[in-house]
């Protein structure tokens, strides 16, 4: 932190005064000589851009821009020094000062090597990309080697006069042998462009997807910037070389912006991207469009007239000014676009969700927000069990996810994990800080959708087995009247219609004087089981004991025939006591039902029933050591199910569980003070 | 319908104790002879196949379905046997039954109640008369569709005099002219004045004896319902 604003507050002023120094002259004091082509066009916009990257970025990319860019300044200023006081040459120590024109070359085309070998971060991932990036430093000795190397003073290419007659005075003669070697290695670029280009050439086709995903807009640029380089070196001067050199030079620093906007590079933190990037990106942009307006004219300028060169300027300001409009929404659109659209996705995510009616809709809509909000490939959503494991297959989602889930965040509500949104790789680059950020704080707003939504199934759930429920005890209800019935007709009506047939028999009988008395009686007998049979029915439907004399009493008489010995266990209180009439008739149904199943299935040779009343609960054990109910009657049919049936419409419960060693026990509690009971 | 020899009769009712005090009791009129007691459908077709009786009794419900396996077998019966009546015996009082017997045509068969049995010569009057291929209609069943029928708006009955209602229901349980006579203590030339009546104004087709019943319960049937 503290080391970025040291370059700056280093750099910054010597690149401005390098700057003005150049303009001065240039400009105004010697215009004739060399045009502000360069100053303007080559150094200005590199040197703006890198002093804004120091200011936002920490990487060691931002030096080496800043670095090189102040380098050029300096370069551009000691050229324009030598040229305008050609008289310089002459001094003994110019060779001395000369070191400085040669270090600030050097260190301009090794700053923007570097920086170009490392792109992005500044830093390569393999050990030789950087030894070879070192390498690309070396050139930087160039003043102190060759100032004790050649005999003569070499100048900088650029400036255009041949140190070749200059004496160095300085050399050390037993090192002429080496200045063959520093020339071609260490003055000559050529060897360190070839490395820091290669490095980068390297990752941009060799390197990890993400390294070549990076490093390919930069390389493109580069490599069009070094061949018209090679063009501007190897051609006679013209406008059109010229023109694609400088745009290509700025074409650079808008590489490297795209690279901050698009993969966070120079290690800009994603927070701060759109907020430095509009903060500065007026400045960017009116600095492009200057140049961009200012250039034709500055070219030109020697073939046109200032009356010609004013009005072509003006002309292109003119025409340049939607350009600068588009960039200027481009660039917003780059650095708000997301939060507009995360914006409008947190903003229709509720929208979305009250739409919704049905829970998949529910969480597809949810996916479908975060695919679209956070341009995510696919998205899905699991539900978590009741037991926390969440479901392999998803209950929504947006998209067809393919591969693992490179984010993910769980759905918490009321410190349940009710599920998990997983999000699939984003459609273009990566998820920023920001989005992943996002994912969370959409997944805090959807979770209570998702309790909701959870909640409804469960509630549909025991809909689902209430109407089942019901629909058993209306079949039930059906069965036992189909039986009241059969009992009625086949055998009670039966059994009245022969004592009819009897009684008519008898008649004819007494009227011709043959009926015996015991007809009369056998008559009689079919009468008294005719009432016998009657009364066991009624007794069936409801036994008149249980209204007369409450609970237990019923269960005693109604198990005076059981067929296996059996235990009533019940302490007075429960004797005595008279339950809501809905009690006593379910407990009495259901100690029938239960003991029905022990003599019909169980082969027990012992039965109890317990009565029990505690807590404004009526429970009742009914066990046997038989084989065990439950291996031999499904729980969701017979006369289980029909038990379970009649107590939870009580809002009772039933457990079944086995004895040790053997039999059964089912467990039946009945609340006994309801609500219900007040108000009725 | 002569009294003359003994009418021959299988019995089907699953109950022993009512099969058993059937049998004795038709018996002990002295006009019937049951020849075989069945306890269900398939034995009842059984014996009617081996004695070609004049007559058959059955229950309505049997095992194994204990449904309307009496009907059934009743119209296979008269299907294969043109010359064996049969009269179901029922504890249906619902009409619906007795239409379902007579739903393929009405001659040769009865429909009665189990209260029935206490007037053994209405059971014994019934035998014959599906014998002679008329049919029977217990009087409670007509009562039921007559008073339905009246209840129905606009119904034709509502034209007809107290007295033409009486013959309605004795014909429609199958009683000739002669029989209304003795039921409804009616001279002849009444009885005759009043069924005239009764098929002008509910426009009924001019039929034989035994076909009265048919066109009565297809009157009382349709519509009403």
């Amino acid at each position: 932190m503290l080391r970025r604003w040291g370059w700056l507050a280093t750099l910054a002023p010597i690149g401005v005064a390098s700057l003005i120094y150049v303009v001065i002259i240039r400009g105004f004091v010697a215009p004739d000589d060399h045009g502000l082509g360069w100053p303007l066009l080559g150094v200005l916009p590199t040197f703006v851009f890198g002093m804004w990257l120091l200011t936002a970025s920490t990487s060691r990319s931002a030096v080496f821009i800043a670095t090189a860019s102040t380098a050029m300044a300096v370069s551009s200023a000691y050229e324009t020094l030598v040229q305008e006081n050609i008289t310089l040459i002459q001094q003994p120590w110019f060779p001395l000062f000369n070191v400085v024109g040669l270090t600030a070359d050097a260190v301009a085309t090794a700053g923007f090597l570097a920086m170009f070998a490392t792109y992005p971060t500044g830093v390569t991932e393999r050990r030789w990309q950087r030894i070879a990036v070192a390498f690309v430093w070396v050139p930087v000795l160039v003043g102190p080697l060759t100032l004790l190397t050649t005999p003569h003073v070499v100048m900088s290419p650029y400036i255009g006069i041949s140190g070749d007659a200059i004496p160095n005075s300085f050399v050390v003669p037993w090192l002429d042998w080496a200045a063959p070697a520093v020339h071609y290695v260490v003055y000559q670029p050529w060897p360190s462009v070839a490395v820091g280009l290669g490095v980068l050439v390297s990752r941009a086709l060799f390197g990890d997807a993400e390294v070549r995903a990076r490093t390919r807009v930069m390389t493109w640029v580069i490599t069009a910037a070094l061949g018209s380089f090679v063009l501007y070196t190897f051609t006679p001067p013209n406008v059109i070389v010229a023109v694609a050199v400088f745009a290509s030079l700025m074409a650079i620093p808008l590489a490297a912006i795209h690279g901050i906007l698009r993969y966070g590079a120079f290690d800009i933190a994603p927070g701060d991207r759109g907020r430095l990037v509009a903060r500065s990106s007026n400045l960017l942009i009116t600095v492009l469009y200057g140049i961009g307006v200012a250039t034709p004219g500055v070219l030109l300028a020697e073939t046109l007239t200032v009356i010609g060169a004013v009005l072509l300027t003006t002309l292109l300001a003119i025409c340049l000014l939607p350009l600068r409009g588009w960039l200027q929404r481009w660039i917003h659109r780059k650095v708000f676009g997301d939060r507009d659209r995360h914006l409008t996705m947190l903003s229709e995510l509720g929208a979305q969700l009250d739409r919704a009616v049905e829970p998949r809709d529910l969480l597809n809509r949810l996916a479908e927000a975060v695919r679209d909000g956070l341009d995510a490939s696919w998205v899905r959503i699991r539900l978590a069990g009741p037991d926390g494991t969440l479901a392999e297959s998803p209950a929504g989602g947006a998209g067809e996810a393919i591969g693992d889930p490179v984010d993910s965040c769980d759905l918490v509500h009321a410190d349940e994990t009710l599920g998990r949104i997983e999000l699939g790789p984003r459609r273009r680059g990566e998820y920023t800080e920001a989005e992943r950020n996002l994912l969370r704080t959409v997944a805090g707003q959807a979770a209570a959708s998702v309790a909701n939504v959870r909640l409804t199934a469960q509630l549909a759930e025991q809909l689902d087995e209430l109407t089942a429920s019901r629909e058993r005890l209306v079949a039930a209800q059906d069965g036992e009247r189909k039986r009241l019935e059969r009992d009625l007709h086949d055998g009670i009506q039966q059994n009245i219609v022969a004592q009819i047939a009897g009684l008519r028999l008898a008649r004819n009988r007494l009227q011709r004087g043959e009926l015996a008395a015991d007809e009369l009686v056998e008559l009689q007998d079919q009468a008294r089981e005719t009432l016998t049979d009657l009364r066991e029915l009624a007794h069936g439907i409801h036994p008149p004991v249980l209204s007369d004399n409450g609970l237990v009493a019923a269960v005693e008489s109604s198990v005076a025939r059981f067929p296996i010995p059996l235990t009533i266990e019940a302490d007075d209180g429960v004797r005595a006591e008279r339950f809501p009439a809905d009690v006593e008739t379910t407990a009495y149904y259901v100690v029938r039902e239960a003991l029905a199943n022990t003599a019909k299935h169980a082969n027990a040779t012992r039965a109890s029933v317990g009565l029990e009343r505690s807590n404004g609960h009526l429970r009742i054990a009914i066990s046997d050591d038989g084989g065990g109910v439950g291996t031999l009657v499904p729980a969701s049919r017979g006369g289980l199910a029909n038990i379970r049936d009649r107590v939870a419409a009580l809002r009772g419960t039933v457990s079944v569980s086995g004895n040790d060693p053997s039999g059964t026990t089912v467990l039946v509690d009945l609340p006994v003070e309801r609500e219900a009971d007040h108000v009725e | 319908m002569s009294d003359q020899g003994m009418l021959r009769v299988v019995i089907a009712e699953d109950n022993y104790l009512v099969r058993e005090g059937v049998r004795r009791l038709l018996e002990d009129s002295g006009e019937i002879d049951v020849v075989a007691g069945t306890g269900n459908a398939t034995e009842l077709l059984d014996a009617v196949r081996r004695f070609s009786p004049d007559a058959v009794l059955t229950d309505i419900r049997m095992p194994p379905g204990h449904h309307m396996e009496g009907i059934e077998a009743a119209r296979s019966i008269r299907a294969s046997h043109p010359d064996t009546g049969v009269v179901v015996f029922s504890q249906h009082a619902d009409e619906s039954y007795a239409l379902a017997l007579f739903a393929d045509g009405s001659a040769g068969l009865g429909y009665l109640l189990k209260d029935r049995i206490g007037d053994l010569e209405d059971l014994v009057h019934a035998l014959r008369e599906v014998r002679a291929g008329g049919s029977v209609i217990d009087p409670q069943i007509v009562d039921t569709l007559v008073r339905r029928r009246s209840a129905a708006a606009a119904s034709p009955l509502a034209a007809l005099s107290p007295r033409e209602l009486d013959v309605l229901r004795e014909m429609a349980q199958g009683r000739t002219n002669a029989g209304i006579e003795q039921s409804l203590f009616l001279s002849s030339s009444t009885v005759e004045k009043h069924v005239n009546a009764i098929f002008t104004k509910l426009r009924l087709p001019e039929t034989g004896v035994h076909r009265r019943v048919a066109a009565v319960l297809a009157f009382l049937q349709t519509d009403g319902g």
